[in-house]
């Protein structure tokens, strides 16, 4: 108690004593909210409880079956699936299954132990199984895939209703019975595989996935319970990353199709046959997404997820322009901020925001819609890229060729050796020579060449589509196991990104306060982003693990140092602005001091009062901007005047997010500013 | 000494019998030919290999692939013979009829660790009239080397009576589809499944339950278990009173834990958990006893499945997985061959599951083992942690609500 009070009163001789005052009023708050929270929550109270499993065997058992049981039938969709694509339209659902329950044992035991351990018992009346019937039922399969085989042939409709009628075997039962056995043959390899990889994944995080659903105790709960008892204000437990299975397709030719006509599922189509989550590069933008949204959404999503470099989006607003791609665990409200940002590239006609930000200064030399006209030629209409001028288009393309040719950039060397050793160590991939590298260097450009003479927008996805390469392993030989492409191949892409550096925009400060603030953030950035620490080896037992640094080697901070005479108003008429802030000022000064009349203030060098140079910000931050609309292929949406406004509207919202941690700080900041008297 | 020499004699000649099975990369590449050589040893996932052995005769070495190709051919040599109409039962009499005298001595053995071939467990070994599955398959035939089996007393009723397949009994759903009528008079594909099931269950709940320290033959003393499991995982050597009072929540959560598995135990399928005797001293050696130490032979300190317990399912686990290539090998011989055929792979594809789901309980014990005593820790961490904030923290505040309240300005109002 005494070292307290010492020491309020050492600082009460240092700083104005309301300062420390809110900092108690503040600890008193924080420490009542500590003692008098709830804890009524239903993860706490169900803490002490657990259930266990009263057959653990059993119960594995049972969650093997169900898993397998959704597969069980998805093998006769996959046989409608392959009919589907030879033309036999005609054949329904009910005929095909009749076909396979007459001449696949296999199928009738399946159906029979399926059905039986769902309802009890059966219905074989749904499956019309009469010879006379089954006849009919293989002719038609019989005719269908005959008429699709020839059509290719170049033959007529009418030749071919002839021919295929003439040619009619004499016992059609044998031919269905060939054909479907095979087909069952495919299907079961298929669910097998993916029943194998989904029971590789149950239970896998049974007692530590951070919910009691699954199990009847969590330790991540527990701990999640611990940590709000002991320190306020902890978030959920963040939920493991899983694995996502990697793409089973059974044909080739069928993803050929998905890829040429632009298919409308870009997410999983189960039953097991064409699970295929990686977006496709043939797949930008297009008029689908234009009108499907979501779809775009979840494309982008994808697609920046399955680019990721390991980059941590920051979105403390310090440095934009480090953000490369969005991380693999992304949660909810990266998500949402990701959507936020699109969407303000989205929307046109929205100018609700942006006038109304500008007005805040009226300066000639930095007029924004003057500078944004400049940086932003290409992109000020909403115009379709078929109505471009040819200089417009080169225009285009030029910026499209400098910005791949500076951004994409080949795997590094010691990433692909990284790479190349581990696959060695399976003896599944052979080595990646740097040769080999320069070959698909090359391979790229001249590709790229190949898609000179294309329209201006199928020229862009082109180019895009031949960053893109794969390399395949020895071992794998797609025709005897197409299913297994996505395991043995890897698919590089040269993604075009925005370069990492540090952002140095400035800053008009006006107070000792804010310029050692602004030294706590940039210092507290790189502490917590670990690169302010060295490790090096030990070699003694009490050796520490991490290396002194200088911090001086690190960092540099330049400062320039301006005075502005506030007293003397006749230097700030001119300038509404400028009037705003010494309106501000004199409210503070109120605030502050409890004087009227700041202007008797002895000296005006401790006053605070933060002006942040909006404009000039921005403007530095325009041409990452327009990088990043490049990257994310957003030409197809209007970039105009509004939306690069409603984009900078964000950048400032975000450049004010805090931490949570810091918020109790930020609210007195405010506190001290905004109070109106 | 004469004892102990010529055991050493034995144990050292059959090391090098048995060194085959140790030799990984001979595994790969070996098909099932029927050579010299006395091991057909076997590998899981979990790096322990077991070797099956026979000490009259010679047999193969193959990989875990090749156990059903290599044990088929042998058990099929009887079936070369046997015609297509031969019935169930039949076909099942012959099966537990060449345990005796094709497989008299097959045993199981497993070693310690994969890479060094001398630290096999000579000792844990068994032969097929140690396995519970077999005797629910084979005892009904009146054998009497059967009744000589000590896996009998580890029934809870008389499991004879579940394979009377002459009889009309309570099972004889499960024995015959009547959508199959034509098939045989009884088809055991889901029955055997449902027996191995079981068995397994409970063989899995009695493992459970000894990380509640709660065993199947002791009476049941709440208070001692807590003291155990406390003693046993944190040291804590206190009385339940002290223990009740300091951490009140968390010993009646433990209780109810233990009382919860308790009534499991009681529940179990076909063993019978008080007919389940503690493991006599030197039970290595009395080695017939085998079902009992496995399942008691639980360590505090590994907290993991003990290698005697692996060995104990994975011999049950053996010797279903034979019997269902043989009855599936059988099946598909049969007169109308597409529906048997098909009936047997469904047999064979449902052993693969439950093949899979033994692993993912074995891989699920393993964590639970670690992790249930690390919840009971968090949870004594947690009362204390609660306790200090209602005992201790609450004298802390009031000073800063003072303090607070002594420096606040009174020119503004407080909000």
């Amino acid at each position: 108690m005494v070292v307290l009070i010492f020491g309020f009163i050492m600082f009460s001789c240092f700083s104005n004593y309301a300062l420390w005052f809110d900092l108690l009023e503040q600890i008193a708050s924080k420490v009542q909210s500590y003692y008098n929270r709830d804890f009524n929550d239903e993860k706490f109270s169900n803490v002490y409880s657990s259930k266990f499993s009263k057959d653990p065997f059993g119960d594995a058992m049972s969650n093997i079956e169900n898993k397998s049981a959704q597969l069980k039938l998805a093998w006769a969709q996959y046989v409608e699936q392959v009919l589907k694509q030879e033309w036999c339209d005609s054949l329904s659902q009910k005929k095909i299954r009749s076909i396979l329950y007459y001449f696949v044992p296999e199928f009738r035991v399946e159906l029979a132990r399926y059905l039986k351990q769902e309802n009890g018992d059966y219905d074989t009346k749904k499956y019309d199984v009469g010879t006379g019937k089954i006849e009919k039922y293989c002719e038609e399969y019989y005719q269908c895939e005959k008429l699709s085989e020839w059509y290719y042939e170049g033959l007529r409709w009418n030749e071919l209703a002839e021919m295929v009628t003439a040619s009619t075997p004499l016992d059609p039962k044998s031919y269905c019975s060939e054909k479907f056995q095979n087909y069952y043959k495919n299907g079961k390899n298929n669910r097998e595989i993916l029943q194998q990889v989904e029971v590789a994944q149950i239970w896998a995080d049974k007692y530590w996935n951070g919910t009691t659903d699954d199990s009847p105790y969590d330790i991540m709960s527990d701990l999640w319970v611990l940590a709000k008892l002991l320190y306020y204000g902890v978030e959920d437990p963040i939920t493991p990353i899983v694995y996502n299975i990697p793409m089973f397709s059974n044909s080739k030719k069928n993803l050929e199709e998905r890829k040429n006509t632009n298919s409308s599922s870009v997410g999983i189509s189960l039953h097991g046959w064409n699970i295929d989550k990686t977006p496709e590069w043939n797949l930008l933008p297009g008029d689908r997404w234009y009108q499907d949204s979501d779809d775009w959404w979840e494309w982008v999503s994808l697609l920046w997820r399955s680019t990721n470099q390991d980059q941590i989006l920051d979105m403390d607003g310090k440095s934009y322009s480090d953000i490369k791609w969005l991380p693999l665990s992304y949660d909810e409200d990266w998500y949402d901020d990701l959507v936020d940002w699109l969407n303000s590239l989205s929307l046109v006609n929205d100018d609700s925001n942006f006038y109304s930000s500008l007005c805040k200064e009226e300066n000639e030399e930095s007029d924004p819609e003057v500078l944004i006209k400049e940086n932003t030629v290409i992109f000020e209409d909403n115009r379709d890229f078929s109505e471009l001028s040819d200089q417009e288009y080169q225009e285009i393309i030029d910026y499209m060729i400098d910005a791949v040719n500076d951004y994409s950039r080949l795997p590094e060397e010691k990433e692909i050796e990284i790479e190349k050793n581990m696959w060695d160590i399976n003896n599944i991939f052979d080595a990646t020579s740097p040769t080999e590298l320069e070959d698909l260097e090359d391979q790229i450009k001249n590709c790229w060449k190949s898609c000179e003479g294309l329209r201006v927008d199928q020229k862009a996805s082109c180019m895009i589509k031949c960053a893109c390469w794969e390399i395949k392993s020895p071992i794998f030989n797609p025709e005897e196991t197409p299913w297994l492409w996505p395991i043995f191949l890897i698919r590089f892409c040269a993604v075009p990104a925005v370069s990492t550096k540090f952002s140095v925009g400035w800053k008009r400060i006006h107070s000792i306060e804010e310029w050692l603030n602004e030294i706590y953030w940039a210092v507290d950035k790189l502490s917590r982003e670990w690169k302010l620490w060295k490790w090096t080896q030990q070699y003694e037992f009490l050796d520490s693990s991490t290396k002194k640094i200088n911090i001086a080697d690190t960092l540099a901070f330049s400062i320039d140092v301006d005075f502005v005479d506030i007293t003397n108003k006749a230097a700030t008429h001119s300038n509404q602005y400028e009037d705003k802030k010494l309106e501000n000022f004199n409210e503070e000064a109120l605030l502050v001091y409890g004087v009227s009349n700041p202007l008797n203030v002895p000296s005006a060098k401790n006053v605070y009062r933060v002006v942040w140079d909006w404009w000039d910000e921005a403007v530095s931050l325009l041409q990452p901007m327009v990088d990043l609309i490049e990257d994310s292929k957003a030409y197809r949406y209007s970039v105009n005047e509004e939306s690069i406004g409603r984009w900078m509207d964000q950048q400032w919202a975000l450049r004010t997010k805090v931490s949570e941690d810091f918020s109790d700080w930020i609210k007195y900041s405010e506190k001290l500013y905004t109070k109106k008297s | 000494m004469k004892i102990c020499k010529k055991y050493v004699k034995s144990l050292f000649v059959s090391i090098i019998i048995c060194l085959p099975c140790f030799s990984f990369a001979s595994w790969k590449d070996s098909a099932c030919n029927i050579t010299n050589k006395n091991c057909l040893s076997v590998s899981d996932n979990y790096n322990q290999p077991y070797c099956i052995t026979n000490v009259n005769r010679s047999r193969t070495d193959g990989d875990v692939d090749n156990v059903n190709s290599c044990v088929r051919p042998i058990l099929t040599n009887n079936l070369s013979n046997i015609s297509s109409e031969i019935t169930t039962r039949e076909l099942v009499k012959q099966y537990c009829d060449s345990l005796f005298w094709e497989l008299s001595d097959w045993r199981v053995y497993f070693a310690k660790s994969s890479s060094n071939s001398e630290d096999f467990d000579w000792q844990q070994t068994f032969d097929s009239h140690q396995s519970l599955f077999l005797y629910a398959l084979c005892s009904s035939f009146d054998d009497e080397r059967w009744k000589k089996s000590l896996v009998k007393g580890v029934y809870k009723w008389d499991i004879t009576k579940l394979l009377n397949l002459q009889q009309k009994s309570k099972w004889k759903d499960l024995c015959s589809l009547k959508d199959y009528p034509d098939l045989d008079s009884c088809d055991l594909s889901i029955y055997v499944t449902k027996i191995f099931e079981w068995i397994m269950s409970d063989l899995f709940k009695i493992k459970y339950a000894q990380v509640l320290y709660v065993n199947a033959n002791e009476n049941f003393d709440v208070k001692k278990k807590v003291e155990e499991f406390m003693e046993g995982y944190f040291k804590i050597n206190e009385s339940y009173k002290d223990l009740k009072k300091d951490y009140s929540k968390t010993i009646s959560a433990l209780e109810s834990d233990q009382k919860y598995y308790k009534g499991v135990l009681n529940s179990l399928k076909i063993i019978d958990n008080s007919k389940l005797l503690g493991c006599p001293a030197g039970w290595k050696i009395k080695w017939m006893n085998f079902v009992s130490c496995a399942l008691h032979s639980f360590k505090w300190s590994g907290l993991s499945l003990t290698p005697s317990f692996v060995t104990l399912v994975y011999n049950e686990l053996l010797h279903y997985r034979n019997f269902v290539s043989y009855y599936s090998y059988a099946m598909q011989n049969r007169a109308n061959g597409g529906e048997s055929e098909a009936r047997a792979l469904d047999l064979l594809r449902y052993s693969n599951m439950q093949v899979e789901a033994f692993k993912l309980v074995q891989n699920n014990f393993e964590e639970f083992s670690m992790t249930y005593p690390l919840h009971i820790w968090v949870l004594l961490y947690i009362e204390k942690a609660e306790k200090f904030r209602n005992n201790s923290l609450s004298k802390v505040v009031p000073l800063f609500y003072s303090l607070s309240e002594k420096l606040q300005n009174v020119q503004e109002p407080t909000s």
